[in-house]
């Protein structure tokens, strides 16, 4: 079948619908030139989102709408509709004796200290949990046979209370979906049109309330999210764009906006993780092989890990909830450039973690924020430009900043600036804080990686951060406000399969374990390359990834390791598995305990099909002789180390390829400002990206 | 008040760095450990300590939260001659001045050098699944002394100068069930506190070692000036509560219960913790170790209490100055050496809740207008923090296999604003219960049921407690020994605040609804079980807070709706009438709640149940207290046989005359005993009476 996507026309276009902003990214196909665009975002409407941001595009550079052949686009509504509880009426069936299960979940508190703790509140109310008289043991042996009418009678009067959708978990589903599988067919005969989804066939992993945490939010998420696409396409469609919409994912790949349809839950975190997937882009073209990928906005910072490859995570957090989905592993280190600074009763300068977020958001917004933030300090300090600012495009009011501003000052007993200075010192070594033992928990040696900074603030705090945690070696792209978008447009077709085996692997029974394990691939791989096939997304390359969740015996956690280069059944398939499980375990926990048995908990087999990548358009040559230092456009004072400084201030449009600065230092564009302090020397390399290094 | 005198700014940010130093040792220790309980868990802890013994740095993500307040100001005095590259290891009570409080932890600290001086100390501990002793797991509440308990170490250097003793790992290897674990554990303490050298030689390379160590002190005296901040906005006031353990079941009335009783005084920017009147230390292992101190068993409570007013307070031994304490010796919150300990966690608990509640009285009438935020002191929980294992043979089989089924813990009580939680337990936050999925693979068991408790209503109130767990297991093996520990509340019922009702009592029935049915009540050790029985086992749930009939009609709807009270309930317990389709019917409600509130009188500041209702008609607070005075400077086993001799004297008395007897009554018969322990023949000779 032909495939749906082409890279005939002229543009790819990406689209990030964040929580404040929208961002597009347009790239040129012949040339790989990006350009770029920010619209607020209409969270009511979403769908309107992007209409307004191809509006944009169309406006400042004349785009034509029936040259886009390529879209790919992410959006946070998923996520917000798990933050709000604003999803369908949906009902849950469980075995009998297990009508707790999302009530209880697996119990840890989401705050120890605090007295007034409450759980989360699930997704799914009490009175809508079912339960269903059958049962299937560990083995997946029947121990009470389900009865279809119950069944149907217990999803009648859920659908008679209003429910709009329903999912099914039993224990033991994904040993056998048997019970599910009878179940989810009745309640479809008797109620055709409503929603419903079953643990095994979303995600059949073992952990009763973990696997039936994805089914209950797919079913809860369906509704809504279907409403979104329906409505997208069309919207798209009127303004003449040709290309078949993709969807980004929580993994990292894109997906059609069929397929979201029905897996929703899949898109999750795609905002970050498209995030990531663009650095990734960027550091490859760069030869940047390791990197730290510091995405710092107005509401939230987070970092991921490229150590040669992403470092992806079996589970990542939704809201209140973890999933254990795999996911590009993106973890939040704040609460970004609106977070509040303030003065504790001992007198003490404190900052965070309340955020003004987006809505009122900092005071220099003027949307009546009182409260003095981190992008307040930016603007005291110097460092950002009141007036530049989306190139103007957004008026940030300098003398709100200093009302706000003020009575820290007064309380610390500095002036203005310098109290501003002090945030950000302070949100500096608050990011150190988490930092640190996030890193210790990846086991990554901060010493050895570069710091890759986007966001609207990541590259005005970039630098700061990497002087107080040890990095000398900070990379700005060249359009870092919009790199998510950017990621998108880049990234591969890919789909995660599971399926759970939970046999030992130990000399006596490796024999058979193993022949399971091949016969259990097999057929996941069967699966993904099925789903390559149907998504009919035009790529280059098919392939799988095998790996294998293992762990010593006795142990709660397990830990994924890729035997794509082992042969299950060949006569030594068992020595190599076990030293590729002690590499992977010992590079992550430092030992190996040999007096342990290893078991084989689940398979995965994750489906990759490579898209074609762009070129990304070279710079200019600077015309002099490689290294040469740019004339600035101006310099100004910016209160940063306790004094004030000049800065020199440069133009990112302005630059070309070879030019070399030192910090202090500031570069305006578009979407960002960005920072080095002294100490930094910076070079324009030939993509237009700057790299500074301490000196 | 001690006066800051730092730089405003740089404190914050050398907090912010010990913090973050500190939970990035936590997460080493996470990652680098074996055993597997520490995973899930969180059951082990890092600090920074300071030259005086106080933590400086402690983390906020990733640890258990009580240990803030370890003491370590004796065991850094065990030596003398500290050198870059000592570590000390050690995992016993009674020679480490209150740092350990069992054996199972294992705590290792090591000076921290720089340019030759000593500056700080890094600490950490993790508790592993065994250290010997005579059940699998080393903690049991039959153990009666220290010595049953597994291997003990007094402070020894592990690594002298860097130089690894390996004989001291020797010994502990050889007298472990796991040896592999334990010492895979110790090495990942190691690294943890090896990576926060370099952090902390990184942090005095940027801000110099004069100004790091006058940091910090600041520090410290800045968690101190924080808390005391708060206290001083608490009305000054004393008030005593009281409250009993569960101790054995079955036998007489003395070796069944012991009592913790509490004065708690607020004095401007102080508190103090008299725990006079407590009974003597107990032959069970419910026993803490304090040494009399300020030990972070017994304030760790307000720790919370603080951090819930206001989460931004550091985490730091500062925080605990305002405190101060009586502990009485040889009780059993100060026990002599040997007293078993290893089942104090519960104990932990209830000392904490006592805390809670005798503060409750002077927070929750404040009246001022900023009070509000300071009354979030909640009811009695679950009061229970224990497991369930299953132990069976391998089919086919003499090797044993032991798993754990689930953690076992309680609702919660409620709080002055807000239900208590269900299914989950304030004291229990950190835990995360296991898959049902999980343990049913791993061990021949079915796990019938897994639910909030619906066979009684959530325990009433304006705030209702939270409800309890329902598990049941049905074996599949034969010979399925299933052991419980940390097992209370099974007698005494989880106090209520201010009218409501007490929380219920857990309960354990084995062949449930079956002619073989069996009410245990609780496990205090273990059960055998044959395939096919079966173990229910209810666990408590908390009191609840203020008057029923105040409750929100539309919460009482809700948990009608739920399925957690039926529309009778509603009626009978909270004067709500609901309609058929579920509603309230207000002009109904209003009519029953009018009629209920005439006949209702004052209500109970804490209301305790029956069970505590029957000690105090045998045994009521002042005699308890003038027994507890009389007994105070005796020797141990005096102690213990003394209150038992009253306790059964006074029980008779109740018995026979309808009252409990005068103090003046039982301090003579008491004084009699002291001067002549063999005095009183009367019990034995009413026995003969009856007898004839």
């Amino acid at each position: 079948m032909k495939p749906l996507t082409s890279h005939a026309k002229r543009y790819r276009l990406g689209a990030d619908i964040g929580g404040t902003f929208t961002d597009m990214s347009l790239l040129d196909e012949a040339t790989g030139f990006v350009q770029i665009a920010k619209v607020p975002s209409t969270p009511s409407t979403p769908h309107l989102s992007v209409v307004h941001g191809i509006e944009a595009l169309i406006a400042r550079y004349g785009l034509d709408p029936a040259e886009i052949g390529y879209f790919v686009h992410g959006t946070t509504i998923g996520l917000n509709s798990i933050i709000e509880r604003k999803g369908a009426a949906t009902g849950l069936l469980v075995t009998r004796g297990f009508g707790d299960l999302l009530d209880l979940g697996r119990s840890r508190l989401p705050n120890v200290y605090d007295l007034l703790v409450e759980k989360p509140e699930p997704l799914i109310d009490r009175s809508r949990v079912r339960e269903i008289d059958e049962r299937m043991l560990a083995g997946g042996r029947v121990q009470k046979a389900i009865d279809v009418e119950e069944v149907v009678k217990a999803a009648g009067e859920l659908v008679a209370e209003g429910v709009e959708a329903i999912a099914v978990s039993f224990l033991h589903s994904y040993a056998n979906p048997a019970h599910e599988t009878a179940a989810r067919d009745a309640i479809a005969e008797a109620f055709p049109g409503l929603f419903v989804c079953t643990s095994s066939g979303t995600w059949p992993q073992i952990r009763e309330y973990e696997r039936s945490m994805i089914s209950v939010t797919n079913a809860f998420l369906g509704r809504r999210m279907s409403n979104y696409y329906s409505n997208l396409i069309e919207d798209i469609e009127k303004l003449g764009v040709p290309a078949h919409a993709l969807s980004t994912k929580s993994n990292g790949g894109i997906m059609t906006v069929a397929s979201a349809r029905s897996i929703p839950v899949e898109t999750l975190s795609s905002g970050p993780a498209a995030g990531v997937i663009g650095a990734q882009f960027v550091g490859a073209c760069i030869g940047e092989r390791k990197l730290i990928c510091l995405d710092m906005g107005g509401t939230s910072t987070e970092v991921a890990v490229i150590n040669e490859s992403i470092l992806y995570a079996n589970e990542s957090r939704i809201g209140d909830f973890e999933l254990v989905l795999p996911s590009v592993d993106v973890n939040s280190i704040g609460a970004g450039g609106g977070s509040i600074a303030w003065i504790d009763s001992a007198g003490i300068l404190k900052v965070g973690p309340e955020s003004a977020g987006s809505q009122p958001g900092p005071a220099c917004y003027g949307r009546g924020g009182e409260d003095a933030t981190i992008t307040d300090a930016y603007v005291a300090t110097g460092i950002v430009d009141p007036d530049a600012f989306l190139d103007g495009e957004l008026k940030l009011d300098p003398a709100l900043a200093h009302q706000a501003l003020a009575p820290i000052g007064a309380a610390l007993g500095l002036d203005v600036q310098a109290a501003s200075e002090a945030i950000l010192r302070v949100a500096t070594s608050n990011m150190y804080s988490q930092l640190v033992p996030l890193m210790a928990r990846k086991g990554v040696d901060l010493s050895e990686y570069a710091l890759l900074c986007y966001g609207g603030a990541g590259p005005t705090h970039g630098a700061l951060l990497a002087k107080e945690v040890g990095i000398t070696k900070v990379v700005v792209p060249v359009a870092p406000g919009a790199l998510c978008a950017l990621g998108s447009l880049v990234a591969d077709a890919k789909s995660d399969f599971i399926a759970t085996l939970n046999r030992p692997l130990d000399a006596e029974s490796a024999g058979a374990t193993l022949q399971a394990a091949e016969r259990g691939i097999e057929a996941l791989e069967e699966r993904a390359r099925g789903w390559i096939k149907g998504e009919r997304i035009a790529v280059e390359s098919e392939g799988t990834v095998r790996s294998l969740d293992m762990r010593y015996h006795g142990q709660s956690f397990d830990v994924t390791v890729d035997v794509s280069h082992v042969d299950l059944a060949a006569p030594d398939a068992f020595a190599q598995v076990v030293e590729a499980f002690e590499a992977f375990y010992r590079s992550v926990y430092g030992h190996l305990d040999p007096s342990a048995t290893i078991e084989i908990v689940n398979l995965r087999v994750t489906a990759v099909g490579t898209t074609r990548k762009p070129r990304l358009a070279e710079l200019a040559d600077g015309g002099g002789d490689g290294d040469g230092e740019p004339e600035p456009r101006t310099r100004r004072t910016v209160f940063l180390e306790g004094r004030s400084q000049e800065a020199a201030v440069y133009t990112r449009s302005a630059l070309r390829r070879g030019d070399v600065f030192c910090g202090p230092a500031i570069v305006e564009q578009y979407d960002t400002t960005v920072l080095f302090p002294s100490g930094f020397r910076c070079r324009v390399d030939s993509y237009g990206n700057i790299i500074g290094e301490a000196v | 008040m001690t006066a800051i005198d730092f730089d405003k700014v740089l404190l914050e940010i050398l907090h912010n760095r010990f913090s973050g130093i500190t939970s990035e040792m936590g997460h080493i220790v996470h990652k680098a450990s074996f055993t597997p309980f520490i995973k899930e868990s969180w059951d082990f802890g890092v600090g920074l300590v300071s030259r005086r013994g106080e933590i400086f740095g402690y983390p906020r993500d990733i640890g258990v939260s009580l240990m803030m307040g370890a003491l370590m100001g004796d065991v850094l005095d065990a030596f003398d001659d500290y050198q870059p590259g000592d570590i000390v290891i050690a995992n016993d009570p009674y020679t480490t001045g209150g740092l350990c409080t069992h054996l199972p932890d294992f705590h290792l600290f090591k000076p921290y050098f720089h340019d030759g001086k000593l500056v700080s100390f890094s600490w950490a501990f993790v508790h592993s699944t065994d250290v010997g002793g005579m059940t699998p797991g080393s903690v049991t509440l039959d153990a009666h002394d220290i010595y049953q308990e597994g291997l003990r170490l007094p402070p020894m250097k592990l690594y002298r100068a860097g130089k690894l003793n390996e004989e001291i790992l020797d010994i502990i290897k050889l007298n472990c069930r796991i040896p592999a674990h334990n010492a895979g554990d110790i090495q990942a303490l190691v690294s943890a506190m090896v990576t926060s050298e370099k952090r902390m030689a990184d942090t005095i390379g940027k801000y110099g070692l004069e100004t790091v160590e006058r940091g910090i002190d600041a520090l410290l005296d800045y968690g101190e000036q924080r808390t005391r901040a708060i206290i001083e906005r608490i009305p000054d006031g004393a008030y005593t509560l009281s409250d009993y353990m569960e101790v054995k079941d079955g036998g007489e009335t003395a070796s069944r219960f012991a009592r913790i009783n509490l004065t708690l005084t607020v004095a401007g920017d102080g508190i103090h913790l008299d725990f006079t009147g407590t009974d003597p230390q107990v032959r069970a292992s419910l026993n803490i170790p304090t040494f009399g101190k300020n030990h972070h068993f017994i304030n760790g409570g307000i720790v919370n209490y603080f951090q819930s007013i206001d989460p931004s307070i550091p985490l730091n031994c500062g925080v605990l100055r305002p405190i101060s304490v009586t502990l009485p010796k040889a009780s059993m919150l100060n026990p002599e050496a040997p007293a078993a300990v290893s089942a104090r966690f519960v104990t932990v608990i209830r000392v904490t809740e006592l805390i809670y509640g005798a503060l409750s009285r002077l927070t929750s009438d404040a009246g001022s207008a900023g009070a509000a935020t300071l009354d979030v002191l909640p009811a009695a929980g679950s009061g229970m923090l224990g497991a369930l294992l299953l132990a069976v043979n391998k089919p086919g089989s003499n090797e044993l296999k032991v798993d754990v089924l689930q953690p076992l813990w309680g609702g919660s009580g409620a709080r002055p604003s807000r239900d208590g939680l269900d299914g989950a337990d304030l004291s229990a936050g950190f835990l995360r219960n296991i898959p049902v999925e999980a343990a049913e693979t791993a061990m021949p068991v079915l796990i019938e049921q897994y639910k909030l408790r619906t066979d009684t209503p959530p325990p009433a109130g304006k705030w209702r407690g939270g409800v309890g767990l329902d598990i049941k297991l049905r074996m599949l093996a034969p010979n399925s020994l299933i052991t419980a520990r940390g097992m209370q509340r099974c007698h005494t019922q989880p106090w209520g605040r201010k009218g409501s009702e007490a929380g219920r009592c857990g309960n354990t029935i084995v062949n449930d609804g079956r002619p073989d049915e069996k009410v245990l009540h609780r496990i205090t050790d273990s059960v055998l079980l044959q395939a096919n029985e079966t173990l229910r086992l209810l666990t408590p749930s908390g009191g609840g807070y203020g008057d029923p009939l105040q409750r929100d009609p539309a919460r009482v709807a809700r948990d009608a709706e739920r399925g957690l009270l039926s529309p009778r309930d509603a009626a009978e317990q909270y004067g709500v009438v609901l309609q058929d389709d579920g509603s309230v019917d207000a002009a109904a409600t209003a009519d029953l709640r009018g009629r209920r509130a005439a006949e209702a009188g004052a209500p109970e500041e804490f209301v305790f149940g029956a069970t505590r209702a029957r000690l105090d008609a045998v045994m009521p607070d002042a005699c308890q207290d003038a027994l507890a005075r009389l007994l105070q400077d005796l020797a141990v086993v005096e102690k213990q046989f003394l209150r038992r001799k009253a306790w059964a004297w006074a029980e008779r008395h109740a018995a026979r005359e309808g009252q409990p007897p005068s103090v003046e009554a039982l301090s003579a018969y008491v004084a009699r005993l002291i001067d002549d322990p063999a005095a009183d023949q009367s019990a034995e000779e009413e026995a003969l009476a009856a007898a004839e």
